[in-house]
């Protein structure tokens, strides 16, 4: 008790040395938690279903295409699901979204279409009600649904008698026949799944995400070999199966691979942060177990036993790395909530961010380790050697402390210093390249840009309803003021994908393995190059001639679909069709820019516009651009749609920046997270050898009293401080160059669009960081200065 | 050489000034071997820090080869520390990271000396002091006596007028300290003034004229 209550006295006692050794503590343990809990959570936490380890994404591969994932065809599934040996079961679904009636009011929710053995595959199980059965996964027979939890929760109060009950999906009733539990893994945050009830043979295409259960003991790879005999063995009834080949990946992998390299480059961040907080504990513990040499002798003088001498100290390393870690899981836990809550919708929803207390027991017992190391080390060495008269007399003694003690620190804060100049120049790599990526242009123009999506029923809008819909609600927004242009597309950039192939007119047929890339289609109204701000770079986009004059056949295409397909030819007049004799020819009547559709570290793909009338779509995304700040437009616009169809909800309503924001939001998080991690490491180093400098200097004074007795002035007596430092700095930037260097092939897929050697970022950081540490040795070297020399000489 | 004037030094206490050093008036010639006596706390170190200009705040007049002292600034006191004085320290005060030869060199580093001409002088102190074999060796692994041989042969290395020595045999046995103060006789000889703070009345033997303190002030 006495040990405990003397540890809090001395930690009181100096209050500078106890601040910067809970600090550093804090802070490393606080950035360990967030980031091992976010690590932890996405991939070495089990799977939330039943033998998750067995489940695999089942998807299409077809290199010709210069697609690494095709989705999977429902044909392919269906040959898969009969002939395998090594699936206990598949299913697949398709992610969509529907309108929904509730309580009279317009949602558009979530949702899924899933095959009927999905659930069992995946090992969900409703909370009431049953799953589909082979019966309603037929067209026309599939009118049962599956509630989603929470809209059940919300919408029904948890109600068991909801069963039986009729839900208007997109106009058509379904009955209610199940409730789904919270986690349904790959299904996200689908809240309604209906059957699929599609025939295989429909010629859907490749739109299914699969999933399969692998049998007990059998490896991915004999899984792939099996599926991979299956499709080759239906090339001469499907030769397409020629060109796709299925790809079977564990099911984590499939859902949070995106996340990987960007989650071990921020473990690297923590793990160096957590490096130097160790080296910073293990600095300030074995400087002051130096600086208490005496006393330790003084206590032993007067009687103290070895192992009291011990115990004390330990005692004193405990509270302190106790205290430390206390405060850095509180930390942790605050920061990760603040981390969290600025990402709702770009993790999976069955992702709990739970801290696991294993590791934090890692956290708090790694720095009470080193603590207690090198707390301990000196004073074990002390105690041991002790010769107590010498000791005394030492500690008054003739010179400064020794050297092998004085390299110990050195060696710390030169690692301090080498790593966090690894982190800070591959923060500054990172965050150049997030700022080169903002500075791209992306081919459109974001800005002042409103877009939302309405999808109309089919049972609802018969006929051209559907097409007579969007023309007038366009009409009608055109002339709302505040609006400079309006006009309607199937995906808007950075919206997705829809691919298909085309047959150019004139061109030799393709040999069997050159490539084939698949064509981005989009489908637009007149007006959309000016709404979405795309450049025309040769002849002109849709206008009301396209959509009004029958038998019109026109394009538009992209920069990689004409410098592919025509190079060094004028596109404009080239005739483009779907594949097949019976297909119409459509002119190409522009050429427009590349735009960046897949994100701005993406490459584009040849693509091409229809006008929206050569084959009309019930989904579409209006896209106006504005005078005004974009959604101040909602209410006219909402009240034009109540107008009109007071059951039609309008979703997905953003303007064009924050899809550009969103789209960059996993960049810009982890660069700007690194850079702080990359901040932590500075200041600790800079703390540290603020203390190691310090510490020389106080263990130095007898020296710097003698030089000055000698003849030293306070310049001299400067340089030899800042000298001592700077070499410090020097070694360690030399360490820190090259294991930035060698860190940025490893981030190398993160550095898009910059040189990973970037001289700009290698050259002035470490200038900086020279700087900075100059300024931290610069303060307890003016105080060297301030020495006065017989003050000194007498006082030793 | 040295005319010193009332000089007064006193430190700011709670009620009134404690003064150490009180209306010293003396004049050291140069050439002269002047040992300053008396009990502890009587300010005898200070004086030596006050001659040596160590110390910048005291009052009264003091003049050093005809440079009024009082009038200088610290740079200015500090640039005649380092070109006159040498100093011995009791407690030898060597730097134990550096050889024997580099605590030669030390004082030299601070003098603006070609490091060619540095190593010339380092070379001829250790002849004249008999260590060139030791010149290798680190303080720790010198007797006291070398030690302090080391010590004085630092202070002056570099040509002092002037050598102040602060107990100089405080830390030596006998046999070691005579040796050490048959040196000073040696040097006072070659025209080296000499300064030294003892309690030994046989050191003080050695010199040619004693001053002696008692709490701060001079005795008649």
């Amino acid at each position: 008790m006495n040990d405990l209550r003397y540890a809090f006295r001395q930690l009181l006692k100096n209050p500078g040395f106890t601040a910067m050794a809970l600090l550093t503590l804090a802070l490393g343990i606080a950035g360990n938690v967030v980031i091992f809990t976010i690590f932890n959570s996405l991939f070495l936490r089990p799977l939330p279903f039943k033998d998750g380890e067995r489940l695999v994404n089942l998807d299409e591969v077809a290199p010709k295409w210069n697609l690494e994932y095709t989705g999977v065809a429902l044909e392919d599934l269906v040959n898969w699901r009969e002939q395998n040996q090594t699936f206990e079961s598949m299913g697949a679904w398709e992610d969509t979204s529907f309108n929904l009636s509730l309580k009279g009011e317009a949602q558009r929710v979530d949702a899924g279409r899933a095959t009927y053995d999905l659930l069992d595959t995946l090992g969900i199980a409703p909370v009431c009600g049953r799953k589909f059965t082979v019966e309603e996964d037929k067209p026309r027979k599939g009118y049962v649904a599956l509630l989603g939890y929470a809209l059940w929760k919300h919408s029904w109060a948890g109600d068991p008698n909801v069963l039986g009950k009729t839900l208007s999906i997109d106009n058509v009733p379904h009955t209610i026949i199940g409730v789904l539990p919270p986690e349904i893994g790959p299904l996200g945050r689908a809240q309604v799944i209906v059957p699929l009830a599609r025939v295989p043979n429909e010629g859907h295409g490749w739109y299914l995400e699969g999933a399969g259960r692998l049998k007990p003991g059998v490896t991915l790879e004999r899984a792939r070999e099996d599926l991979t005999r299956i499709h080759k063995a239906q090339i001469s009834t499907r030769p397409v199966n020629e060109i796709t080949s299925p790809r079977v990946t564990p099911l984590r992998e499939r859902l949070l691979g995106d996340y990987r390299p960007v989650t071990y480059v921020l473990i690297a961040a923590v793990a160096v942060v957590w490096l130097i907080a160790c080296a910073n504990v293990a600095g300030l513990m074995l400087a002051r177990g130096l600086a208490r040499g005496k006393e330790i002798s003084v206590r032993m003088a007067l009687g103290a036993s070895r192992l009291r001498v011990v115990r004390q100290v330990l005692v004193e390393s405990l509270v302190l790395s106790a205290l430390g870690g206390l405060i850095g899981v509180l930390l942790g836990q605050g920061s990760l909530k603040a981390l969290v809550r600025l990402l709702p919708n770009h993790s999976p929803a069955w992702i709990h961010f739970n801290m696991d207390w294993r590791f934090v027991l890692f956290c708090l017992g790694t720095p009470a380790l080193t603590a207690v190391l090198f707390g301990l080390t000196p004073a074990a060495k002390m105690v041991s050697q002790v010769n107590l008269q010498g000791a005394l007399q030492a500690s008054g003694g003739r010179t400064s402390g020794s050297t092998s003690q004085r390299r110990s620190l050195n060696f710390l804060v030169t690692g301090e210093i080498g790593l966090a100049l690894v982190l800070l120049i591959n923060a500054g790599l990172l965050i150049e390249a997030f700022r080169t990526l903002q500075k791209i242009d992306p081919g459109f123009r974001s800005e002042n840009v409103l877009t939302y999506n309405l999808a109309l029923p089919r049972v609802k809008y018969t006929n051209n309803q559907h097409v007579a819909f969007f023309e007038e609600h366009l009409a009608q927004l055109r002339v709302l003021p505040g609006v400079k242009a309006a006009s309607a597309t199937t995906i808007v950039p950075l919206g997705g994908h829809s691919g298909t192939f085309f047959e150019i007119e004139g061109a030799s047929p393709r040999l069997k393995d050159e490539q084939e890339p698949v064509v981005l289609i989009r489908k637009a109204f007149p007006d959309y190059a000016e709404a979405m701000g795309l450049t025309v770079l040769s002849g002109r986009f849709f206008s009301e001639t396209e959509t009004h004059q029958a038998g019109v056949r026109a394009m538009v295409v992209n920069e990689s679909f004409a410098k592919r397909n025509w190079p060094k030819q004028d596109p404009l007049g080239k005739r483009v069709r779907y594949p097949g004799p019976d297909s119409p020819w459509l002119a190409v009547i522009g050429v427009v820019k590349d735009i960046k559709h897949y994100g701005f570290d993406q490459p584009m793909r040849p693509g091409v516009y229809l006008p929206y009338h050569f084959a009309p779509e019930r989904s579409m995304t209006i896209v106006a651009r504005t005078l005004m700040e974009p959604k101040a437009l909602l209410p006219s616009i909402r009240a034009l749609i109540q107008k009109r169809d007071p059951d039609l909800p309008i979703f997905e309503i953003k303007t064009m920046a924050e899809r550009v924001s969103e789209s960059l939001w996993l960049r810009k998080s982890y660069s700007w997270l690194f850079g702080f991690f990359a901040a932590v490491a500075l200041t600790m180093a800079l703390g540290g050898i603020y203390g190691v400098i310090s510490y020389a200097v106080s263990q130095r004074t007898n020296e710097i009293g003698i030089r000055m007795a000698l003849g030293a002035q306070r310049g001299d007596v400067l340089r030899l401080i800042l000298r001592h430092g700077l070499l410090l700095a020097g070694v360690g930037t030399v360490i820190g160059l090259l294991g930035a260097f060698a860190m940025t092939h490893v981030m190398r897929s993160l550095l898009v669009g910059i040189n990973p050697a970037e001289p700009t970022v290698f050259v002035s950081i470490p200038l900086i960081l020279t700087s900075v540490v100059g300024l931290a040795c610069y303060l307890p070297a003016r105080r060297a200065t301030k020495v006065n020399p017989m003050v000194a000489l007498r006082y030793e | 050489m040295i005319q010193l004037r009332n000089i007064e030094k006193s430190f700011p206490t709670q009620t009134s000034p404690t003064y150490v050093l009180r209306q010293i008036t003396v004049d050291i010639a140069e050439g002269e071997f002047v040992t300053i006596m008396g009990p502890s706390g009587a300010g005898k170190s200070t004086l030596l820090s006050v001659i040596g200009f160590y110390d910048h705040s005291w009052t009264g007049e003091y003049d050093f080869n005809g440079e009024p002292v009082h009038r200088l600034k610290a740079k200015e006191r500090a640039e005649l520390n380092k070109k006159y004085i040498g100093f011995v320290f009791q407690q030898f005060h060597l730097l134990e990271d550096l050889t024997v030869a580099e605590n030669l060199d030390m004082p030299l580093s601070y003098r603006n000396i070609k490091k060619s001409e540095r190593d010339a002088l380092v070379a001829d102190t250790l002849d004249r002091f008999g260590i060139v074999a030791k010149k290798r060796l680190y303080p720790s692994q010198l007797s006291g006596g070398q030690q302090q041989l080391v010590a004085v042969a630092r202070a002056i290395i570099a040509k002092p007028a002037l050598l102040l020595a602060d107990e100089p045999t405080g830390n030596l046995h006998s046999d070691q300290g005579r040796e050490i103060m048959e040196l000073f006789k040696k040097l006072n000889s070659q025209g080296t003034t000499i300064i030294q703070v003892t309690h030994s009345e046989t050191n003080a033997a050695y010199g040619n004229r004693i001053i002696r303190l008692r709490d701060g002030w001079m005795e008649k």
